[in-house]
Parts: structure tokens; C-alpha cells; sequence
């Protein structure tokens, strides 16, 4: 998967009609993500590119969430003056939060798992996020993935919850 | 519905003797024509529990011999230990409210969770007495229903008969803490007689789709967390000798099992450590902690019951394809990760 500024730009200056029609231009969208499956736009943040705690927290109703970004999330460590920097993708899938770290070309160079833990409904993904990113960070405060994270325009697609009463 | 169905059954008998002899049809019916009700009295428990040989996992063996802690729940829909679980009553008597709640409240006894009822405001747990049968969502399911939607019903009045009552909401409640029907866990094999199950839950108005999903359809590896089969389980339903293949049968257990209490107390405890899938390869991992069966997807990890001291962890290896449970000895507080190291496809444990 290949990331591109432009397209995202582009993609978002249309989220407003993403909001209620859950699609964007597809050539567009396929560009942003190559695994979008048949899920209901959800929430994004387009307007302002930062979205509030409580648009994360309304995941009522999604048996599987996912999250796609028009924009990447940065972790910079500077060791001995070497700055390096990494890029990543949040997913979730079957409640469980995973990364996928980029190279600079765009190609996955591993997934990361992100713990394992269930994402359940009414869940602050902000502070999943930062709290797995610590994970695998450590929790030296190296990260400044609030900050990031408030530059980053984050879409939410959600699989209806399937829950069945059980006899 | 839940469980009644040795009462069913009887009325199944009768309705059978009514229209089974007398048609040529072929039929559900007339496939389970032949057995009778003598047969029904005579014939009892026959365990016949093999290995499931649809699964991935052909495991002929437990890695620890002489464990009996048996029971199954559904991966990622258990709440968190200690959590307090609102429980709100939206009709029925105060006394059969009481009685109710009463019996939930000994799956605190052995699970660290704590029911409390409310009567307003927000709850997670909500009981419905009507006629809508026997029923719950599975453990965090419970969270998104609507706060004005039942998520448990119950039918019963106030002529149900108290061991039936107890069981019920035994089972009930064991399905919104996370439990999942024994008879469907990985390791159950019920010598199921598939066209008389189907023509008898048909006579109790369950479509064969309903059927599937409460009786049937065995849950995969990788969505539960199990122990060895456990058919005295509050979570198994009944069997009647009629709906197998060799007369097994199913008594109804209308109080928890010595495994329910085991296995739910480790379910929740609060002493876990982490195992991660960390192998390279698109397979899952089982392994085996201290009783029970845990299934990774690739890079999935899983916090995971666990004692303070004396872990015994074994991991389903095949190397060169020759399949057998590697024993390990995890220490508490640490966690680990499944490796594959070596050209011969082993796997090991290491630290993570």
C-alpha cells in the first residue's frame, strides 16, 4: 500500500460527504487504503483534523472497528544524535488492535501486534493508541503521539455488532 | 428456551407416536420414528467424547494427565476481573427478582466479579421475565445493546420448578459472564443423531438456522478459550438418549460443576500473564496454561489465567510435522512469546 499526500488531501476535502455516504472517490480511496471492506463510514474528522476524544469514543455498535488516516503517525527516537524516525497504521480487527509499521516507499515491513487486548465498545482509542505505542516504545516518553495524533485525520469504519442473544 | 428438554422431549415422544407410524412420508419424523419411548427411559449416559477431527488441531492428548478442569468461554468477551456488573430487573415480581438474583450471585462465589442490582440508571445486565424463552448476549456483547433492550430474558413464573429455575439462570448468567455452550466447545463430540435433533428443536419451534448456532455448530479453536469437555457443565444442555446416534445421553445439570467454579475462577482472575504469537507464519498457535486451551492468530497475544508459581504451559508443536505438547514452565509476572527458531520448524518460548 502506497500512501499518498495528495490523494489525501483530496480525500478530504470530500469527508464531509464521507460522513453520510461511506465512500469516497474510489480511485481515492484506494490510494488511502488498500483493505476496505464493506464497513459503514463511522466518524472523521476532516473539517479541523482533530477530532475529539469523545468522536473515538462512540464505537457502540461496531462488532469490528478499523481506522484508516489520511495521515501517518510518526515516532521519532533520537539516540546519540541519530534521529530515527518510523511510521505506522493503526488497525483493529475482531476487537484487536494491531500496528503496521511502514517503510519510507509505503511497504509494510512488519505488524506489530499491540497488545492483544479486547477494544471493547464506549473505548478511548486516543488512549489505547498512545498506551500501545508505549508498549512498544516503552514508556520513556519518547513519543509524542498526543500531539500526532491531533494532526491526524482518523477515519473509522465499523462492522455492525452482530451480538446474538444465546439460548 | 434453555434447557427443558427433557420435558420437551416427553412431548416430542408423544407427538411422534401421534404422527410418526402413521405416515409414509419421508420425513424428519419418520427418521427418528424408530425410537420409543421405552427407549428413551432406558437408555442414559454413555460417554462417548472423542477428538474432533474437523479441527485443525488433531491434539490426541492433554499435555498434564489427571486434570479436570472442564468448561469453555468465548475468547475476548470476558469481562475484566473484579469488574462490577450492573443488574437490572425490568419486570417481574420482587420475589422472583430475589430468587433470580440470588442464584446469579453464586457465580461470584468462584468468578472475581461482583453482580449488583440497580434499578435505574445504567446497567449491564438487563433481565427480562415474558415469553421470549431463555436467552442472553455472551459477556461484552452485553455492552452495545440499547439500555432499553432486555439483555438476558427468562421465562418463568411462579410455577417453574426450582431446580429448573436455578439451572436457568445459572446457565444464563453464565453466558453474560462469557461462557459459551459447552456442547459446541472445540473438544465436545456429541454422537449427535443430526436429522432427530434438527425435527426435535423443530418441534419446539426452532428453525435448524437456531439450531445450528445453540447446539450444533462447534465454536473454533481460535474463538475460545476452553478446557477439556465437561459434560456436567451448567453450561451443557440436556441430551436425549433420542437425539444421538448410540444412546448418549444428557442429564439436565441444573448447579454449577465442580469445573464451572474452576474454570470460571481462573477465568477472571487477576493473576495473567501475556503469551504472544510471535511466529512467522500465517497458522495459529494453541497452547496449553494450567488447564486450559488458549488459540493465537498470528501476532495475536492473549493475557492468560496464571499462577504465581508452578505454571505448567505446554505449546502444540509439529516440527517435521511430528506433532506433540512442548512443556515449558513459565515464571509469573513476565511475559512471553511463541518463537520459531531452528530450520525445523520448532517452536520455543522466550521472553518478551
Amino acid at each position: 500500500m502506497r500512501y499518498s499526500i495528495k490523494n489525501g488531501l483530496i480525500c478530504l476535502l470530500s469527508a464531509t460527504v464521507l460522513l453520510t455516504q461511506t465512500s469516497c472517490d474510489p480511485a481515492v480511496w484506494e490510494a488511502l487504503s488498500t483493505a476496505v471492506e464493506q464497513n459503514q463510514a463511522m466518524t472523521t474528522n476532516a473539517a479541523t483534523g482533530s477530532p475529539s476524544t469523545a468522536q473515538y469514543t462512540n464505537t457502540t455498535g461496531c462488532n469490528e472497528l478499523r481506522v484508516r488516516k489520511s495521515y501517518q503517525i510518526i515516532t521519532r527516537k533520537t539516540v546519540n544524535g541519530v534521529t530515527t524516525t518510523k511510521r505506522y497504521e493503526a488497525r483493529t480487527e475482531n476487537y484487536l488492535m494491531y500496528l503496521v509499521e511502514y517503510d519510507a516507499n509505503g511497504r509494510v515491513l512488519k505488524r506489530i501486534d499491540a497488545g492483544g487486548e479486547p477494544l471493547p465498545a464506549g473505548l478511548d482509542f486516543r488512549a489505547e493508541l498512545r498506551q500501545e505505542m508505549d508498549y512498544v516504545y516503552g514508556s520513556d516518553g519518547r513519543l509524542k503521539l498526543e500531539q500526532q495524533l491531533k494532526m491526524v485525520p482518523l477515519f473509522f469504519y465499523c462492522k455492525p455488532w452482530t451480538a446474538q442473544l444465546v439460548n | 428456551m434453555k434447557r427443558n428438554h427433557l420435558l420437551h422431549a416427553s412431548a416430542f415422544g408423544l407427538l411422534l407416536l401421534a404422527i410418526g407410524f402413521a405416515s409414509c412420508k419421508k420425513n424428519q419424523d419418520e427418521e427418528i420414528s424408530y425410537f420409543t419411548a421405552a427407549e428413551l427411559a432406558d437408555i442414559r449416559a454413555n460417554t462417548c467424547l472423542t477428538e474432533d477431527a474437523d479441527e485443525p488441531y488433531a491434539m490426541s492428548e492433554t499435555p498434564e494427565s489427571g486434570v479436570q478442569d472442564r468448561a469453555a468461554g468465548a475468547k475476548n468477551k470476558f469481562w475484566e476481573p473484579g469488574q462490577t456488573l450492573r443488574v437490572r430487573f425490568l419486570n417481574g415480581s420482587t420475589a422472583m427478582q430475589n430468587k433470580v438474583f440470588a442464584y446469579a450471585e453464586q457465580w461470584e462465589a468462584y468468578a472475581n466479579i461482583n453482580f449488583v442490582r440497580v434499578t435505574s440508571g445504567a446497567s449491564d445486565i438487563r433481565v427480562k421475565f415474558g415469553t421470549e424463552g431463555n436467552n442472553s448476549y455472551v459477556g461484552k456483547d452485553n455492552v452495545p445493546i440499547s439500555p432499553n433492550l432486555q439483555t438476558m430474558n427468562l421465562n418463568f413464573t411462579s410455577n417453574t420448578k426450582e431446580d429448573y429455575l436455578r439451572g436457568t439462570t445459572l446457565h444464563e448468567f453464565g453466558h453474560a459472564l462469557g461462557l459459551n455452550h459447552e456442547q459446541q466447545q472445540p473438544l465436545a463430540n456429541i454422537p449427535w443423531n443430526i436429522p432427530a435433533v434438527y425435527a426435535f428443536y423443530q418441534s419446539v419451534g426452532w428453525s435448524k438456522q437456531k439450531t445450528d448456532f445453540n447446539v450444533l455448530n462447534k465454536s473454533t479453536w481460535e474463538s475460545s478459550q476452553h478446557t477439556a469437555y465437561d459434560s456436567k457443565s451448567v453450561m451443557q444442555y440436556s441430551v436425549d438418549a433420542k437425539l444421538t446416534t448410540n444412546g448418549f445421553s444428557i442429564p439436565e445439570n441444573n448447579q454449577l460443576s465442580a469445573i464451572d467454579k474452576d474454570f470460571i475462577g481462573k477465568m477472571y482472575s487477576s493473576q495473567r500473564i501475556r503469551v504472544r504469537h510471535n511466529v512467522n507464519t500465517t497458522g495459529n498457535l494453541t497452547f496449553w496454561l494450567n488447564g486450559i486451551y488458549h488459540t493465537l492468530k498470528p501476532n495475536e497475544s492473549l493475557w492468560v489465567p496464571a499462577k504465581t508459581s508452578g505454571n505448567q504451559l505446554s505449546i502444540w508443536e509439529c516440527p517435521n510435522g511430528n506433532c506433540a505438547w512442548e512443556g515449558y514452565t513459565p515464571a509469573y509476572g513476565k511475559n512471553y512469546k511463541i518463537v520459531a527458531v531452528g530450520s525445523n520448524g520448532n517452536l520455543t518460548l522466550t521472553n518478551d
